[in-house]
C-alpha cells in the first residue's frame, strides 16, 4: 500500500476513535439530536461548511472547472454564500428558538400540525438518501483510484468510516469530527494552491497559459465559460450561472443538513456568528479551490477522468506531505458530509415520521434505524443502479424550491398558515421533481426560466398563497409565531450583541476584498493576456 | 465582462453584508435603548 493509502487509512481510524469516544458521553436524546444545545462557535462554523463541502466540490465542482467551467461555478458560489448571514439571522435563530429537535419538527411547532412534519420528514429521508449514494459514490470512486483495493472493498471502508461513529455519538460526535475534517481540509487548500500555481509557472503566468495557451479548452476564463460545455452563449450560461447561485443561497439558507446545525448552538449570537465565519470560510475554499483545478489544466490538458483532478494534482504536482494533506482533506469532506445526511436521516425516520417521544427508547431505536439506513444505502451503492446519477442531479433544487418559500414564510409572514406551508412544500416538492425527472430522462435543455427549480419555486409560491388565503390563521399558530419573536433573557447580553453586530463589518470587508482580489488576479491579468 | 463580475460579485457580498448590518443594527439599537432608559 502506498503512502497516501496509508495515512487516508490512518484518518479515518482516528475519525472512527474520536467519534467513540464522543459517544460515550451520549446520555439522552437532547445530546444525541442536539448536541445538548451547548456548541461553541468553532464547532457549528466547522459542521456548517464541513456539511456544505462534500466529494461534490472536490471532484465534481473540480472537474467542471478543469473542463473549462471554472467561472460560471465561482459566480454560483460566491452567489451562494450569501445564503449563511441571510439563513441564520431569518431562519436559524428563530428555530433555535423554538426547541424543536429536527427542523420538521419546528415546521410542526410552528404550524401546530403533524401532517406537515410528516411531510418534511418524508422529504428530508429522500433527498439526504440521494445525497448519501451520491457522497459514496464519489467517495469509493476517490479512494479507488488511492487505495489498491476493488471499488466495492473500497465502498465498504468509507462506509465503515463513518456510519459506526455517527450511529454511536449522533450529533456531539459528527459536530466533532466535522470541525476536524473542517481544519484538515481548510489547510489542504492553502497548502495546494501556491503548489498547482507553481507548476502553472506562477499564479500570473497561469492566468495567461489559460486565457490565450494551448491548453485544450477555448474561452477557460470568460465569464460565460466553456461553451461547448453547457449553453452555447455566454450570456445564458451567465444567467444559468445567476439561477443557481439563488439555488443554492436557498440550500444554504434552509436545508436541513445547514439549518440543523443551529439547533445545537449554545445560544444565538453564537447562530449569527457562525452563520457569517461559514460564509467567509466557504467562500475562501471554494474560490481558491476551483481557480487551482482550473490551473491544473496548464500542467497537464490531458487528466482521465476529469474528476480526478485534484487526485492527479495532489500525486503529481505536490510533495508527498502536501498530497497527502489534500487527499485526506478532500476524503475528510466526502466523509463529514456522508456521516450529517446519515445522522439527519436517522433523526427524521424516528422523531419526525415514526414520532417515538419516549426519550430512551427514542435514542435506542434511533441508534437502530440510523445503521438500517446506513446498510441500506450500503446495498444500493453495493448494486450501483444506473439511475443513482440522475437522482443526485435532482436534490438540491427539491430543497430549495420545496422548502425556501415555507421557511421564511413560516417566521417572516403572518398570514401563512398550514394550509399553505402544507400545499407550498407539497407542490414545490413535486414541481421540481417532476421537471427534473423529465429533463434528465428525456435529455431535454428547457430554458433557464423553466428550470425544475424556478418551476419548482413558482408552484410552491402559488400554493402557500393560495393555501394561506383560502384559510384562517388560528389562535394556537398565531401565539406559535408570536413566541418566535419573544428574545430570550439570557440573548440581551449588551457585550455579546454588539460583538455579534459587529460581525456584519465582516461581511462588507469580505465584499471589497473579494472585489480587489478578483480585480488583481483574475479580471486585470486576464485581459491583459487577452488584449496582448 | 470580466471587471463587471468581479463588481457584481464583490457587491453582492457588499450588499447583504450592509443589509445584515442594518437588520441586526435595528434590532439590537431597540433593546439597547429599551435598557438604557430603564437606566434611566
Amino acid at each position: 500500500m502506498n503512502i497516501y493509502a496509508t495515512c487516508i487509512i490512518i484518518s479515518l481510524i482516528l475519525y472512527f476513535v474520536i467519534g467513540n469516544v464522543v459517544g460515550r458521553k451520549v446520555k439522552d436524546a437532547n445530546d444525541y439530536y442536539v448536541a445538548g444545545r451547548n456548541a461553541p462557535t468553532i464547532l457549528i462554523t466547522g459542521s456548517l461548511v464541513a456539511s456544505f463541502l462534500g466529494t461534490g466540490m472536490f471532484l465534481g465542482d473540480c472537474g467542471e472547472s478543469y473542463m473549462g467551467f471554472v467561472i460560471p461555478l465561482l459566480t454560483v458560489s460566491i452567489m451562494a454564500t450569501a445564503g449563511y448571514p441571510l439563513g441564520s439571522a431569518l431562519f436559524g435563530r428563530f428555530v433555535r428558538r423554538s426547541e424543536a429537535l429536527t427542523i420538521p419538527e419546528y415546521f410542526s411547532k410552528r404550524f401546530c400540525d403533524k401532517k406537515i412534519q410528516k411531510l418534511a420528514g418524508v422529504i428530508v429521508v429522500v433527498i439526504c438518501f440521494i445525497y448519501m449514494l451520491s457522497v459514496m459514490d464519489g467517495l469509493s470512486t476517490l479512494m479507488a483510484q488511492i487505495i489498491p483495493f476493488d471499488r466495492k472493498v473500497c465502498l465498504v471502508i468509507a462506509w465503515a468510516s463513518f456510519t459506526f461513529f455517527t450511529v454511536l455519538a449522533g450529533s456531539g460526535g459528527v459536530l466533532l469530527t466535522d470541525t476536524i475534517m473542517f481544519g484538515v481540509f481548510t489547510a489542504a487548500i492553502i497548502v495546494c494552491v501556491p503548489c498547482i500555481s507553481q507548476a502553472a509557472g506562477g499564479w500570473f503566468n497561469g492566468i495567461n497559459a489559460l486565457a490565450v495557451g494551448d491548453v485544450g479548452v477555448s474561452n477557460m476564463l470568460t465569464f460565460g465559460g466553456n461553451l461547448d460545455w453547457m449553453y452555447d452563449t455566454p450570456m445564458k450560461n451567465f444567467a444559468w450561472s445567476v439561477t443557481y447561485g439563488i439555488v443554492w443561497m436557498l440550500v444554504v439558507s434552509i436545508s436541513p443538513w445547514q439549518s440543523s446545525r443551529y439547533l445545537m448552538a449554545k445560544n444565538e449570537h453564537v447562530v449569527i456568528r457562525s452563520g457569517m465565519f461559514a460564509c467567509v470560510g466557504v467562500l475562501v475554499v471554494n474560490t481558491l479551490v476551483l481557480f487551482a483545478a482550473a490551473m491544473v489544466r496548464v500542467a497537464n490538458p490531458g487528466v482521465e477522468p476529469y474528476s480526478a483532478v485534484m487526485v492527479w494534482a495532489a500525486m503529481n504536482l505536490m510533495p508527498i506531505a502536501a498530497g497527502i494533506l489534500l487527499l485526506t482533506g478532500i476524503v475528510a469532506a466526502g466523509i463529514s458530509s456522508a456521516s450529517t445526511f446519515l445522522s439527519l436521516v436517522g433523526f427524521s425516520v424516528v422523531n419526525d415520521i415514526m414520532e417515538v417521544k419516549d426519550a430512551k427508547r427514542s435514542l435506542k431505536i434511533s441508534r437502530i434505524a440510523m445503521l438500517t439506513v446506513s446498510v441500506l444505502i450500503l446495498l444500493v451503492s453495493l448494486v450501483k443502479p444506473p439511475m443513482v446519477w440522475w437522482m443526485t442531479q435532482i436534490s438540491s433544487s427539491i430543497v430549495a424550491a420545496s422548502w425556501g418559500a415555507v421557511a421564511f414564510g413560516s417566521v417572516w409572514w403572518k398570514r401563512i398558515t398550514k394550509q399553505g406551508a402544507f400545499w407550498g412544500m407539497l407542490l414545490g416538492f413535486l414541481g421540481a421533481f417532476c421537471v427534473r425527472t423529465y429533463t434528465l430522462s428525456t435529455g431535454t435543455t428547457l430554458p433557464v426560466a423553466l428550470d425544475p427549480f424556478w418551476v419548482g419555486i413558482y408552484l410552491s409560491v402559488i400554493g402557500v398563497v393560495v393555501g394561506s388565503l383560502r384559510s384562517q390563521v388560528t389562535p394556537e399558530e398565531k401565539l406559535q409565531r408570536d413566541k418566535l419573536f419573544v428574545v430570550p433573557e439570557e440573548e440581551k447580553d449588551r457585550v455579546e450583541m454588539k460583538k455579534t453586530r459587529n460581525t456584519g463589518y465582516a461581511m462588507v470587508a469580505t465584499g471589497i476584498g473579494l472585489f480587489l482580489f478578483m480585480v488583481i488576479f483574475y479580471a486585470y491579468p486576464y485581459t491583459q493576456a487577452v488584449q496582448g | 465582462m470580466e471587471y463587471f463580475l468581479s463588481a457584481f460579485l464583490g457587491g453582492w457580498m457588499l450588499i447583504f453584508g450592509v443589509i445584515f448590518m442594518f437588520a441586526m443594527n435595528r434590532e439590537y439599537a431597540h433593546y439597547l435603548d429599551d435598557r438604557e432608559e430603564g437606566k434611566k
